[in-house]
């Protein structure tokens, strides 16, 4: 029995694994919604001719009137609606998806978190219009179709998501992250309501003086979200659990909640962080659960997991989720169902290398060396290596591809258009497998004459006069569908296991804050991820993590497939659902495993495996196991 | 141990600790002596049982399955 075993806990019942389903009957106004469970997260308001579904929580509503008053959280959102209208989207920030009727407009609303941590999907059917969570929930409907989009499993397949909105069923639509819906007479409409990058104007730079806003709203981020129940913390080792541990345990103390549980899996051999895991729950006075990463994936390690897992609602992304989710039955097994991440730190505390291109291009060589400078200091690796990546890789050479799409857009479109279409079409011819179908190859290419169309409009959302190259990253860390793919299937395991799995770092108001705040300020004090350092060092000064680097270690995960992949791979007979699909041939997919590793532990010394071999090795499995149960 | 509050409904999952905290609660001893008798039957630093204890109950209190005790 574990220390954590023997303190006390106390939990009320709720059913996190039930979802809801929003019927919008054709030609009525008038929304059904069924709940699955009455102890989920769900609140439900009506008033006459309007209805409201919420799930999840949503902050910073005006104080309007009585709607401070209401307990319901549905109905405070009622009441923002009924006196903003559309206008509340303004101010929605938090994690929640949610469904208005207005009878009066004949027309309902519908909208996604910014950051798309609660998923949110539809469907047309004779029944009416469809909206749930739950890609299955939708299924389970007469008149939803299961088939399977197999161009979007084919651009999988070459790392291609040229559709935002779509899902790997022809008939389930995605409303990405920071979206809205409007659907009005059976017309549907999208648009996206949160933009913090500055689209079309000057970025609004936060000063230095006002960087101490950083720890109050991370402060109040963690605050808000141990509010919803007794929590645990998944514990890495790395700066940003340890940070949200460290404000985690402060607040609970202070407050009197119950101590976080510190959720920490434990990688084998090199690939260890058990002694600074606990190291930092011994600090931080956190009850402390491990999970061996052998044992939680169960047997036969990373891939046959995967395996197990086909039947979720997209093919598996990241290869850990079901030993996270085995510590999160854990956790909820004593009492937590809400487990906080550090998520989203690796994302919007640290400045992307591509900056030295904005720096190159404004001579501003000082700054430019401060960059260089930063990221040697905050990584182990080879400063000669820096000195060639901050010079070409991530300088002179997006310097250089960035002026020139901006040229051939003005004086040569077509050429710019033609260009990027064969950079697209090289993803295909360098993969012999891929789309055996003529159809389905028809199909990929005129997807990627769209995605190009597409592609060169998307520097009118640039900041005008800011960092260029840095902002492009930046929205393609906010926008990229993966983004929003990852995010579903973190709900939909962790509420496979009964938890919410939410991310501090996360926080609306704190992802503004820091897309506002100019790069030489995210590396204060001259390290990556300068902020919480700094935090860390001044509020918890024994921690010493304010001089810790990152670790960039060989790949476990490609050593896994590696040794792991060849025998799924006779075993199963081969990708027999993706061939019967037209997506793969499967004689020379086969030619991917027939490798014979030694079965040995990896050292973690040396080269890692070539991920241009792992990935299309585990990408291949992931979707036939997933077809297999779909198909 | 599982604790259902008539009214509303709420269903409350308890540890073997947490039963134990119960179960010295009804029997009405004071909460100093509580403490020091989970620490001892479970093994667990005083001062963390102390904390553990206030924070299991304001969860009682705040879901009405106890009145009169404030935290503060």
């Amino acid at each position: 029995m574990t220390t954590a075993d023997r303190l006390p806990w106390v939990s009320q019942r709720r059913d996190l694994t039930g979802s809801w389903l929003a019927v919008l009957p054709s030609g009525s106004i008038d929304l059904r919604v069924e709940v699955d469970s009455e102890t989920l997260d769900v609140s439900v308001a009506s008033r006459p001719g309007l209805r409201c579904l919420l799930q999840g929580f949503v902050y910073g509503l005006p104080p309007v009137g009585a709607a401070a008053a209401l307990q319901n959280p549905a109905e405070r959102l009622l009441d923002a609606y009924v006196k903003l209208g559309e206008g509340l989207l303004d101010h929605a920030k938090g994690f929640f998806s949610f469904v208005i009727s207005d009878g009066g407009q004949a027309r309902i609303l519908a909208a996604r978190d910014p950051l798309g941590i609660h998923p949110l999907f539809y469907s047309s059917t004779s029944e009416g219009f469809l909206l749930s969570p739950s890609i299955a929930n939708l299924q389970a409907r007469p008149g939803v179709s299961g088939a399977i989009n197999r161009a979007a499993l084919a651009d999988h397949l070459r790392h291609l998501w040229p559709r935002p909105t779509e899902t790997y069923f022809e008939a389930v639509t995605r409303v990405p992250p920071g979206h809205a819906l409007t659907v009005r007479r059976g017309a549907v409409s999208s648009r996206r309501y949160w933009d913090p990058l500055f689209p079309g104007r000057r970025p609004e730079w936060i000063d230095e003086a006002d960087l101490g806003r950083f720890d109050e709203l991370l402060d109040e981020s963690v605050a808000r979200l141990l509010a919803l129940g007794p929590a645990g913390i998944y514990l890495s080792g790395g700066l940003d659990s340890v940070t949200v541990g460290a404000l985690a345990a402060d607040h609970a103390r202070r407050d009197g909640l119950p101590m976080p549980l510190a959720l920490s899996l434990v990688f084998p051999g090199p690939y260890s962080e058990k002694v600074t895991q606990t190291g930092v729950a011994a600090q931080l006075a956190l009850p402390q659960l491990f999970a061996d990463l052998d044992d939680a994936l169960g047997e036969g390690g990373l891939v046959r997991a995967a395996l197990r897992n086909g039947g979720l609602s997209a093919p598996m992304q990241n290869p850990w989720l079901p030993a996270y989710q085995s510590l999160a039955r854990q956790a909820r097994a004593r009492g937590r169902d809400i487990i906080l991440t550090g998520s989203g730190g690796d994302e919007w505390l640290t400045v992307t290398p591509v900056y030295a291109a904005d720096l190159l291009r404004s001579l501003n060589l000082v700054e430019l060396f401060r960059l260089g400078r930063t990221q040697s200091r905050s990584y182990d690796v080879a400063p000669w290596l820096f000195a060639r990546n901050m010079a070409w890789r991530f300088g002179a050479r997006p310097l250089l591809a960035g002026e020139r799409a901006i040229a051939m857009r003005r004086f040569a479109p077509d050429r710019l258009l033609a260009r990027r279409l064969r950079m697209r079409r090289m993803t295909l011819e360098r993969r012999s497998w891929l789309a055996p179908d003529a159809a389905l190859r028809r199909e990929l290419l005129d997807r990627d004459e769209e995605y190009v169309r597409l592609q060169t409009t998307e520097d009118d959302l640039l900041p005008i006069g800011g960092p260029r190259e840095y902002f492009r990253e930046c929205r393609v860390a906010l926008t990229h569908p993966l983004v929003s793919m990852e995010a579903e299937e973190v709900f939909e395991y962790s509420r496979g296991a009964g938890v919410r799995v939410l991310h501090p770092f996360g926080d609306t108001r704190l992802v503004e804050f820091l897309h506002a705040t100019p790069p030489r300020l995210l590396n204060s004090n001259g390290r990556s991820k300068g902020l919480v350092r700094a935090m860390l060092g001044r509020r918890f000064p024994t921690l010493g993590f304010e001089r810790q680097r990152k670790r960039i270690t060989g790949s476990f995960f490609g050593w896994s497939v590696v040794t792991q992949a060849p025998a799924v791979w006779r075993e199963i007979g081969g990708a027999q659902a993706l061939a019967e699909a037209g997506i793969v041939d499967p004689q020379r997919c086969a030619s991917l495993y027939e490798t014979e590793p030694s079965n040995a532990r990896p050292t973690g010394e040396g080269r890692p495996p070539d991920h241009t071999i792992t990935d299309p090795m585990w990408e291949i499995l992931t979707l036939e196991s997933w077809l297999r149960a779909h198909g | 141990m599982v604790l259902i509050h008539l009214r509303s409904n709420g269903i409350f999952d308890l540890n073997e600790t947490s039963a134990r905290l119960w179960e010295l609660l009804a029997l009405d001893s004071d909460l100093p002596t509580i403490e020091a008798q989970l620490a001892q039957e479970f093994s667990v630093d005083a001062e963390i049982v102390h904390g553990e204890v206030a924070a299991t109950l304001s969860i009682f209190a705040e879901n009405d399955l106890i009145i009169g005790y404030d935290h503060r």
